[in-house]
């Protein structure tokens, strides 16, 4: 195994370079550019491009609702699973039954369990 | 053009142990709320420990019939001795923190309440968590490895988390998830750079591949594979989480999680390096070496001013973590069976002390500390005894088992020339007699702290808790009466192992 020579690092180099120029220079224009006597309300607030950043995002609302939103992604991105398994079911035959079968089992196994943990229950 | 599937064929055999496991998971959480509340505790712990003696059976019957290792479905696992050794040791760690976690409370409260709620969730994590340590050592291809890792590691997020009315337990839980991750996300950065350097997932041909290799990404990805298992080995500099978890997790987690995830990082480190990387065994050995000493040297040290004692015995586990990774640095077969003979011994005395530490946290509610440990031998002498048994062990004294490791795995370092790792260690095992004779210290010879005498009087009874604590002290002291025997078995397990020195 040929070891590398110090030329092959340069495009990291060249990366880490720019990866820390960017956000240095930005920060130390800000310090030189927005001098506290500058500071206005409109230049304290976070640019949005132009569009206004909207109500505060810090309202309070109840957990049922992430909890209903992943319990619906867990169960949607595995049903996205059965859909491969339709098309080549011909080909594999009776293992990718058998496989689909126990994948069900596991999903049933899954609801059982959030449905006598009352997470389907809205509170 | 359509390439027909090719079924790799399933080895049920190989898998029993997972497959136990992981249906009695199932069979637990599912089971354990359709049981009466008052059952549910008893029913999943007796489930669990039913499903972890089978697993052990299991492997015990597939290490009978296994004379040569060898790759099976489509090279993704090894069946090989190694595996079974570890499967072994790891369901006993889990089988040891059954007993630790079953207890009777005598007077109901809202406790008990919420703890019999979630009994059903506890054990189920348990069992899983030890499946995916059993797949996990006998992975052969860097797919399984990760798919082990992220397996066994969730389980174990969600266990350090679960005493959720404890906020200790909840930051160790948030802390143990963001610092794991981040060591698995390196490990699988490294993964990919491998396979890109090589084209190949299975260990093997990883190693066939290396030498038209593009050195760059090979080597790279071999550190951050390194730096992956070390964080899950908690050795330092990557041992940061491990203080914080081990105190904020529940003591029988804690137990379990600092002998079985240590065996199974450790055993697969041993694995992947010598079978996938053998042809840059002088980077990983040296790099290994250091590693070691560093874990060595700030374990011990950090561990020399701790006051409660689950920390004290966290950072002893990083300063262990030194010891264990010591054989695997020295790359001969000498170091191969020191580290599985060391890691009997060490896993069983790990589940003791805490399962003492869990005794005596549960007769005073409150964290134990070094002080309050005081005069602990004559109020419970058989913990007592068993805990300066396990401390005595810990520093590498008769009559428990690491005194033969720490002996091999010093003398695999000597083979392999490293004389100033050895001193190290050895340097290190006499810094440590200060904390752990400190424990012992203080069971036998300091006056009790005036305190408030629990309602009840008597110390709860826990016999589960009493006889793992047998069953630890059986295994430490007889790994040291049975040396010779365990010895050539570990010997036999790693013979078929290409060691690079």
């Amino acid at each position: 195994m040929p070891l590398a020579s110090l030329a092959d690092w340069f495009p990291f180099l060249a990366y880490a370079f720019f990866a820390l120029a960017i956000p240095v220079s930005m920060i130390a224009m800000s310090f030189l550019f927005a001098t506290p006597a500058r500071r206005s309300r409109a230049r304290t607030m976070p640019f949005e491009s132009g569009v206004s950043t909207g109500a505060p995002t810090q309202q309070r609302f109840t957990v049922s609702f992430y909890l209903t939103a992943m319990l619906f992604i867990v169960f949607d991105i595995e049903i996205v699973f059965l859909f491969p398994v339709a098309v080549v079911l011909e080909r594999i035959g009776t293992f990718a039954l058998a496989e689909f079968g126990f994948f069900i089992a596991i999903l049933a196994v899954a609801y059982v369990y959030i449905w006598r943990k009352g997470a389907l229950e809205w509170r | 053009m359509e390439e027909a599937f090719r079924n790799p064929g399933v080895d049920w055999a190989a898998l029993a142990p997972e497959l136990i496991l992981l249906g009695a998971s199932a069979v637990v959480l599912i089971g354990a709320l359709f049981v009466p509340r008052r059952w549910r505790r008893g029913f999943s712990a007796l489930l669990s420990a039913l499903a972890l003696v089978g697993a052990i059976v299991a492997a015990a019957i597939v290490y009978g019939l296994d004379d040569e290792g060898r790759a099976i479905m489509a090279d993704s696992i090894r069946r090989d001795r190694l595996a079974e050794i570890g499967q072994i040791l790891v369901a006993g760690a889990g089988l040891l923190a059954v007993g630790v976690s079953y207890w009777e409370r005598r007077a109901p409260g809202a406790v008990e309440e919420s703890e019999n709620e979630r009994a059903g969730d506890y054990y189920a994590l348990l069992l899983a968590a030890v499946a995916g340590m059993a797949f996990f050592v006998a992975a052969n291809n860097l797919m399984t490895l990760f798919l082990g890792l992220e397996w066994f590691s969730i389980a174990l997020y969600i266990l350090t988390a679960i005493g959720v009315e404890r906020l200790a337990s909840l930051e160790a839980g948030l802390k143990y998830l963001i610092v794991g991750s981040f060591g698995s996300a390196i490990l699988l950065f490294g993964s990919a750079l491998v396979y890109g350097a090589t084209g190949a997932l299975e260990f093997g041909e990883i190693a066939r591949n290396a030498g038209d290799a593009d050195s760059l990404f090979y080597v790279a990805g071999l550190a951050m594979i390194l730096v992956g298992l070390a964080f899950k080995v908690s050795a330092a500099p990557f041992h940061m989480w491990t203080p914080d978890v081990y105190q904020g997790a529940p003591t029988p987690v804690t137990a379990f999680m600092s002998a079985a995830t240590k065996v199974a990082a450790l055993i697969l480190t041993l694995r992947v390096l010598v079978t996938a990387f053998p042809d840059v065994s002088d980077l990983w050995t040296i790099a290994l070496a250091v590693i070691a000493a560093i874990s060595l040297a700030w374990g011990n040290l950090a561990a020399l001013v701790q006051t409660d004692v689950k920390r004290m015995l966290a950072y002893s586990s990083v300063s262990h973590a030194g010891f264990l990774l010591m054989p695997i640095a020295a790359g001969n077969e000498r170091g191969g069976y020191a580290l599985l003979y060391y890691l009997i011994a060490y896993a069983a005395m790990s589940v003791g002390s805490f399962a003492i530490v869990a005794a005596r946290e549960r007769e005073l509610a409150r964290p134990v500390t070094v002080s309050n440990l005081a005069n602990f031998f004559w109020e419970r002498p058989f913990l007592g005894a068993a805990m300066t048994v396990f401390m005595f062990g810990f520093i590498g004294l008769p009559p428990a088992g690491l005194f033969i490791g720490k002996f091999y795995a010093f003398t695999a370092a000597y083979e392999r020339g490293w004389t100033w790792l050895v001193i190290v260690g050895v340097v290190a095992t006499v810094v440590s007699i200060y904390y752990y004779l400190g424990v012992v210290m203080a069971m036998w010879m300091r006056a009790p702290e005036p305190r408030v005498v629990p309602a009840g009087g008597s110390p709860p009874r826990d016999a589960a808790l009493s006889a793992t604590v047998v069953a630890a002290l059986v295994v430490t002291v007889g790994s040291f009466v049975a040396a010779d025997p365990l010895i050539d078995a570990m010997r036999d397990a790693v013979q078929f192992l290409d060691f690079p020195y």
